[in-house]
């Protein structure tokens, strides 16, 4: 039997080179829409603790965020949660990311510092995840133009574009304040 | 659960490759992990480690799902409702960083930062409430 010890933080070990590789330049297409919309069910604890219990075939669908509860969903995008929608999948994911999250804050403090304040580093990872919402929004204003669309889901698609332009101002303005405060500073 | 108090030194040696938002990949690059999390993951490569993790995640995912129960709606408004979802995460990770500086978390010059995070955590709720009006509830549901 292994012995144990009181802690048990990571040693720093290199991590394997073909690991540091690039994501693939060319990513893989969005799935296939589905063929038919099943009968309406209603949403439930696949989502998070919103909403009423549904029958447990009940595919699962986009919880309803409560922005004061943001830490209960900070690891996985549920813009890739959307797709996991066997009862049950993206709630488990859901949970093992409160743990992981949970693990993370109990654990970054002996990791390295940042090179600068949190509240920037905060900000640009912030910004980072706004660009990706910009990105995925750019593309659902795209699906007009790239699939068939009923007209309702038509003008849906082409209201995605307008926001995903709004969310580009928002992410825009973030990124000239840091660089505002960056170029104060190198002065 | 809260946020501990801030403990991180500002500054790291030259040498280590701290966390570094991604380079403007597309955004299916980063489909999976979000960057308010991986920031934390300040050893050299891990932020790019979890990020092909999530490629290779995301990948799979859409392989499989075809097989998987389809949405109570077309796959536009189901994208869009998962958008709103992140929208409002993201309201709530731009409030915490103005309640940072409302509890004197933040370094003095970084509060005006701190104070404008509120207004961008509004303006990212407008835009998730302006798609969640659009949309409506979801095909079954009886609104709220």
């Amino acid at each position: 039997m292994p012995e144990l010890t009181a802690h048990s933080i990571p040693a720093s070990h290199p991590l394997p080179p073909s690991l540091y590789a690039a994501p693939p330049a060319d990513p893989p297409a969005p799935p296939v829409p589905p063929a038919a919309p099943p009968p309406p069910e209603p949403s439930g604890p696949e989502n998070g603790s919103q909403g009423a219990a549904p029958p447990p075939s009940s595919p699962a669908v986009p919880p309803e965020i409560d922005s004061r509860t943001w830490e209960d969903f900070a690891v996985f995008r549920e813009t890739f949660l959307m797709y996991l929608t066997p009862p049950g999948y993206a709630a488990a994911l859901r949970t093992f990311g409160e743990m992981l999250h949970g693990m993370i804050l109990e654990a970054f403090n002996p990791w390295p510092g940042w090179p600068e304040s949190s509240t920037r580093t905060e900000l640009r990872a912030a910004l980072a995840d706004l660009r990706h919402l910009e990105g995925f929004l750019g593309a659902v204003g795209r699906e007009h133009v790239v699939s068939s669309l009923t007209r309702p889901d038509g003008r849906l698609s082409r209201f995605a574009a307008r926001q995903a332009a709004e969310v580009a101002k928002i992410a825009q303005r973030i990124e000239a304040e840091l660089a505002k405060l960056a170029a104060g500073e190198g002065e | 659960m809260r946020r501990p108090p801030r403990s991180k030194p500002p500054a790291l040696p030259s040498e280590l490759e701290p966390y570094q938002p991604p380079a403007p990949f597309s955004w299916e690059e980063r489909a999976v992990f979000r960057e308010t999390l991986l920031f934390y993951f300040t050893q050299p490569g891990a932020g790019a480690v979890l990020r092909q993790v999530g490629t290779l995640l995301y990948d799979m995912t859409l392989g499989a799902c075809g097989d998987w129960p389809e949405w109570p709606e077309s796959q536009t408004r189901a994208e869009l409702r998962a958008a709103v979802a992140d929208l409002f995460q993201m309201q709530g990770f731009l409030s915490s960083i103005w309640k940072d500086g409302e509890l004197s978390a933040a370094p003095a010059e970084d509060l005006p930062l701190c104070k404008r995070a509120l207004d961008w955590s509004r303006v990212v709720a407008r835009v998730a409430r302006e798609i969640d009006g659009a949309l409506g509830p979801i095909p079954g549901e009886v609104a709220p």
